[in-house]
């Protein structure tokens, strides 16, 4: 589906991601200021990397090496901001047709595009808001207007940053609940980018943990993270997520890093057990498990 | 009697001054929109010094930019040479002289002020219009302008009532040619001097109203505008 292999130089650091997902769902997960939504807006085509290759399907959306650069009006790519970006001046119903370009033209089949939106808006529960404006909408609402805006450009792919943060936990259920259903049902790949662990289990068919500007790993999620409750899971990967606050520091960072990529950061379909992050996770959670691993290592 | 008094009023300044301003206003709404927004949206090499240039009118004395104006636009001035030798015209002495001078004077307000508004437009707003297929120009006129709509307006009416009051500048390139170049501030001085003063009072009165009228149609659009947005 995506493959991505980007590097960026910024003031003082590196973002250096490489993530080749194949299901249709991925989650980066990752500490604020982690490099995660730099991520996005450079799949997007918001913000030029450095070097590397993005593609989606085969299509090459950038390519350092043979000077392709798409626009972001190009990609076909929908995105969902942090802060849902929509627009203050425009009613609803407004914000949900921006995408429809042939909405703007005069010889646009409007009866048609209306339809469309109409179609759209009662899926996602919004029909009786399209008159409103943003401000006199609740935060999920907002959410679904914009996600509701980027379903109607029929995208390839849907990037969703930080979808739930300003959301109060009984409407996060709700709408991870929604937002897995509506991919199912427009068969829509989505990535989605947070540094909340049930977003993870809740959402994520594919993860990949992005620290300090650097993709540390990704791999599909085990069923059993998916299906089970949280206290059978055996898998480290969970308590990683968890114990979010556990940073590496960089002697340790660039061990793991080396031994991390190119290997662990490719998704192994049949072998999932292959790239489990579970062995050197726990390296670092422990001193005796470090020296050990190094050990292996060299 | 009112039309004794309009008989003898002097009619010409306030027509000039109103026609100097609007021309004004509208070549500064076409050259300072496109600047102000490169200067929200991107980062270039000089830029600072490049926006002290642009905003030295408002802290030099007009006299001063009606000096640099002349050495521009005289005769022997760079561009005023250039404009005599192909069609034997300068702005010097005529009115375009007086649109010249209020342009330059009243630039640094609507430069600094759409700036400041085109600025304050969440830059994620625009990347949302352009993941949703608009382009740039596209963007610009559906997203950018409507937001700094209220900020663009005041820059406008502040500008054109700068224009308006326009006087040592004019007074340099223009001249106080009574019938030609005198605007209304111009007029208003002319009269004070000559003892003309219910002249001069007419003016004043005049430019009081313009003014008060100018800041009344601003004031009832924003309020019209936030009531919509609510």
């Amino acid at each position: 589906m995506l493959k991505l292999d980007i590097k960026k130089q910024f003031n003082n650091w590196t973002l250096r991601v490489k993530i080749t997902n194949e299901k249709k769902r991925l989650v980066i997960w990752g500490p604020s200021g982690s490099g995660k939504s730099l991520t996005l807006k450079m799949i997007a085509g918001l913000m030029e990397p450095d070097e590397g290759e993005i593609s989606i399907k085969g299509n090459i959306l950038y390519s350092s090496k043979k000077g392709i650069n798409l626009s972001p009006q190009q990609r076909k790519i929908g995105f969902v901001f942090q802060n849902y970006a929509l627009f203050p001046h425009l009613s609803v119903f407004e914000n949900l047709a921006f995408g429809l370009k042939a909405f703007f033209n005069k010889n646009g089949h409007k009866e048609q595009l209306k339809d469309k939106i109409y179609y759209i808006a009662k899926r996602l529960e919004i029909d009786q808001l399209l008159d409103s404006y943003p401000k006199q909408l609740s935060g999920g609402q907002q959410q679904r207007v914009a996600l509701g805006r980027v379903l109607l450009i029929e995208p390839d792919l849907v990037l969703l940053d930080e979808p739930f943060n300003s959301l109060d936990v009984a409407l996060r259920y709700k709408l991870r609940e929604l937002f897995v259903s509506i991919s199912e049902d427009f068969n829509l790949p989505l990535i989605l980018v947070t540094h909340d662990p049930e977003d993870v289990k809740e959402i994520g068919e594919e993860m990949a943990i992005i620290q300090k500007g650097l993709c540390i790993c990704a791999r599909p999620i085990p069923v059993e993270l998916i299906k089970s409750n949280r206290q059978q899971l055996q898998d480290p990967i969970w308590d990683y997520i968890k114990k979010q606050e556990i940073f590496l520091d960089k002697e340790s960072s660039k061990r793991y890093i080396s031994y991390a990529h190119p290997v662990e950061t490719e998704i192994n379909k049949e072998n999932p057990k292959r790239c489990s992050t579970k062995h050197y996770i726990k390296s670092f959670m422990s001193f005796q498990l470090k020296k050990i691993f190094l050990t292996k290592k060299l | 009697m009112l039309s004794s008094l309009l008989a003898h009023a002097p009619l010409f300044p306030i027509r000039l001054s109103l026609q100097v301003a609007f021309m004004a206003t509208g070549v500064l709404i076409v050259i300072t929109i496109p600047i102000s927004y490169v200067f929200a949206r991107y980062e270039f090499y000089g830029k600072s010094f490049l926006d002290i240039l642009l905003s030295l009118p408002l802290v030099l004395p007009p006299t001063v930019l009606g000096y640099y104006l002349v050495c521009l636009f005289g005769k022997r001035g760079v561009i005023g040479h250039l404009t005599y030798k192909l069609f034997g015209w300068t702005p010097m002495f005529n009115w375009w002289g007086a649109v010249i001078a209020s342009i330059v004077v009243a630039f640094p307000l609507l430069f600094k002020t759409a700036t400041s508004a085109l600025s304050s437009v969440d830059l994620e707003l625009e990347h949302a219009a352009y993941t949703l297929g608009h382009s740039k120009w596209s963007t610009f006129w559906r997203v950018t302008l409507p937001l700094a709509k209220k900020g663009i307006l005041a820059g406008i009416v502040l500008a054109f009532a700068r224009a308006m009051g326009e006087f040592g500048a004019t007074l340099m390139l223009a001249g106080n040619i009574p019938g030609k170049t005198s605007t209304m501030p111009l007029a208003i001085y002319n009269e004070f001097i000559a003892g003309r003063l219910s002249q001069a009072n007419f003016l004043v009165v005049i430019h009081t109203l313009i003014a008060i009228t100018v800041l009344w149609i601003v004031r009832d659009k924003k309020t019209k505008s936030s009531h919509s947005l609510c």
